[in-house]
Order: structure tokens, then sequence, then C-alpha cells
């Protein structure tokens, strides 16, 4: 167990530089902490794939200015989810989201997606990610591209020992069309020092597990996730078309109603 | 396959046999043969058995199709002169998969794209063919070693097998896709396709 005297003796702010000296026990040892720099992620992506340590970025075009001396450039990908049009004037995240949510685009390397103003799409890095199991990541926008009012956004934080190409949510923030051309610098991947060791027995978390293009996100339906909450019934709106008589025809659905 | 259709021609189709004898011929030829013939695999011990037949039986006796068999197979060779001259790269393929199959089965292995394996500090790419071949042989041999290694995933689970036969398909590709740019980039000192 970790006494107070040594997490006293871990910080190093100036409450902890007020008080006596301490040792820290050897029941904790401080590990390296921060932003990966240059020289550490070069090193890091030396190591062979089989060492838990290793880091994965593939294919690392153009590797000397890539680099960065705290951060690897990412490059946009060439496949896109782009959001469609549904028929109901709503959308429920469920078991459907999807197949109905989206429009999947490939876009060659050369050629351009038109991202209206105001809109977001899902791409993809063209790089292939592998974390180190000591390591989790960030990815940021670049400057120049946030510059241009295209921000890539929202869910930035990588875990620990993920791999897989990383889903980018983008968008349009201008009034502006913006056209992204796949192949060209999109983001930055900062990597930061997380206190844990590899452990051989434990599992790989299998969602998101080595995706290579962008991926909706795997969502049970409402009432399946609340059940296991305690929550014994749960309101949904039944799913289905109106036609030209105004009648109503559901679409295939089991599901209990609230 | 019974062993009488192994070695009989239809009406559309040369006999198996023969196929399969070409295909032997072949791959020995290229040098595959000294570096496939030890897997465990059904396939080798089927192209074995079927490529030690050497008489056939004719659907068509009657249209000359033995005849046309013979002067088929004589001018074979050419034609394989002739691939060989578009694809001389074919010719290295055996060779570098026989060196960096294992390393390609190990990135997928561990869920990683294999477009750029650290051999000795460099990064030299897989040619395709040989990332297509290993990726192959992962498929048929290891995908239960890959699935044991993921949280919920059951080699029996036919969904579980198919997502992940998926996913080596992708990686597969993206490794392709991969070798491309880097080549095009002129960071690829391999010969591929």
């Amino acid at each position: 167990m970790a006494t107070e005297d040594d997490l006293t003796a871990l910080r190093t702010g100036r409450d902890a530089a007020r008080r006596k000296p301490v040792r820290p026990s050897r029941k904790i040892r401080p590990s390296a902490s921060g932003v990966f720099a240059k020289k550490e992620i070069e090193a890091r992506l030396g190591l062979k794939v089989h060492n838990p340590k290793s880091l994965v970025i593939t294919p690392l075009l153009d590797k000397k200015k890539a680099i960065d001396a705290d951060s690897v450039d990412l490059r946009l990908g060439t496949c896109f989810l782009l959001p469609r049009s549904l028929p109901e004037p709503y959308f429920s995240p469920d078991e459907d989201t999807a197949t109905s949510l989206y429009v999947k685009v490939h876009v060659p390397l050369g050629r351009y997606l038109v991202v209206p103003a105001h809109q977001t799409v899902l791409g993809s890095t063209l790089e292939f990610i592998k974390l180190p199991c000591d390591a989790s990541g960030e990815v940021l926008t670049k400057s120049s591209i946030a510059r241009t009012f295209i921000v890539v956004e929202t869910a930035p934080w990588i875990h620990p020992e993920y791999r897989g190409c990383l889903t980018l949510e983008i968008a349009n923030v201008s009034n502006t069309p913006v056209l992204l051309y796949p192949g060209r610098p999109i983001g930055q991947l900062v990597l930061l020092h997380v206190d844990r060791e590899h452990d051989p027995k434990a599992k790989i978390k299998s969602s998101y597990f080595g995706p290579v293009y962008p991926e909706a996100p795997p969502f049970q339906n409402p009432e399946k996730d609340l059940r296991k909450i305690g929550v014994p019934l749960t309101s949904v709106i039944r799913k289905g078309t109106i036609d030209g008589n105004g009648r109503f025809a559901p679409k295939r659905d089991h599901r209990q109603l609230g | 396959m019974g062993e009488e259709t192994e070695a009989k021609f239809d009406a559309e189709h040369p006999a198996p046999a023969l196929r399969f004898r070409e295909q032997l011929h072949r791959m020995k030829e290229d040098g595959w043969w000294r570096i496939v013939q030890g897997l465990s695999s059904e396939h080798v011990s089927l192209v074995t058995k079927l490529a030690a037949k050497t008489k056939y039986s004719f659907e068509l006796q009657e249209k000359g199709i033995p005849e046309f068999i013979e002067a088929f197979q004589t001018i074979i060779p050419f034609i394989h002169a002739l691939v060989i001259e578009i694809t001389p790269h074919c010719g290295t393929a055996a060779k570098d998969f026989g060196r960096r199959r294992a390393e390609i089965e190990n990135c997928l292995l561990h869920g990683v794209v294999p477009s750029q394996l650290l051999v000795e500090g460099g990064a030299p790419s897989p040619t395709p063919v040989s990332m297509i071949n290993a990726a192959y042989c992962f498929y048929l041999t290891r995908l239960p070693e890959l699935m044991s290694r993921l949280e919920g995933q059951e080699d029996s689970n036919l969904k579980h097998r198919q997502n992940l036969i998926e996913r080596l398909e992708a990686w597969t590709m993206k490794g392709i896709e991969d070798f491309q740019l880097l080549g095009a980039s002129g960071k690829n000192t391999s010969s591929g396709n």
C-alpha cells in the first residue's frame, strides 16, 4: 500500500517542497512521466512487434518530417462514413446504428471529399497504429488544418495497447464547404506515459480491435443497456414508415414498449 | 472427389489430376514447393497424390480432345516463358515469402498490419505476394491462436470467426495498399507487383 508520505514524495508541486523531503518507499517506483520525446518515439518504433512496449505506426511516410519533437503527424485515410438522411425525424443510438446512420465512401488518393459547411464526417488515419502497453495517446488537430476551420474533435483519447487506424470525427465548422484530400497530414499523435506493466495473461478487448476503416459504434438497444442497471421498462419509438394512405407500417421490431 | 473423376476430362474442365500436376511442376520450378511442402495442410498431400497420376480418361473422345491436350502441353513452357518475361518480380516471390512469412504471421498474431516489418533496424516491406500467402497460411493454421488472445472470442463461434477473418483480410489489403504507397514515396526497396 502506498503511504501518504510516498505520494507526497512523488509530488513535484510547492506543497511537497515545503515539507521535509521523504524518500519514496520501494513499493512505489516513480516511472518516466510526461510526453514521449522524439528520441523515445523512435526507440519504441524500433522495437519488434511482439514487445509490449513497441510502438507501430505504418506506413510512416516522410519519417523525418513526420516525427516532431514530441508528436507524430498523422495523415487522412481514404475511407469515410458520411451521415445519412434518416427517414425518421430523430436518431436513436441502437443496434441499427451501424447500418442506418452512415453511408460508406471511398475517396482514392489524388481525389477529394467535399465536407459541407457545419457538417461532420467520420474519417480515419492513413496510418495503422499500435500503442505500447505503457502509453496513452491523444490525437490533436494539426494547427494548420485547424486554421481552415476543420476540427478533428470529441474523442481523441487512445488507450494503451490499442491497435488499428484511428477513427476521426472531422467537423467543418466554417460557413464554406471544405475539400479534404486523403493522404495529407490532418492530425498529430501525442504519446503520454502511463504507469502500468503489460499483463501477459490479460486478453485484448475485441471491440474496435484492429479497424482499418472508420467504424460505426457498436451500440446495443437502449432497453438492453438500461436493464443491466436495473431499469425494467424503457420507452422506445417504433421504427417504421407511413404509406400514402397515412397508415403506419412498423419495421421489424420485437422490442418492449414503455 | 472420386478416383474416377480425379483423372477425367469432362466437357468443360480438364482433369483435376492434370491441373494439380501442372501446379506442382510450376511450384517446383518457381521455388515455391520447397517452401510449402512442409505445411501441415491437406492440400499438400492432395497435390502430391493427384500429381502422381499420369493416365487420364476423356468424356468426349470423339472430338480429338486427348490430342489437343497433348499439343497444349507441348506449348506450356513457351507460355510460361512469356509470363515470366512480363512478371519478372515473381521470380523472387517465393524467396521473399520464405524469408518473411514468420514475421508477417507474427504481426497478424498481434493484430498489426504487416506493411512495415522491422528487420535489424531497417524497415523494408514484404511483397504483396508474401503478405497474401502468409495471411492465408495464418488463416489456415493460427486463427484460433489469435482468437484466444481476445476478450469474449470463441473459436467455435461462427460469427466471431467470420468477424476476425474479415479483419485478417482487411489487414492484408491495407498491407498491400501501404506497400504501393511506400513504393511510390521511395521508401520501399522490395520488388513486388
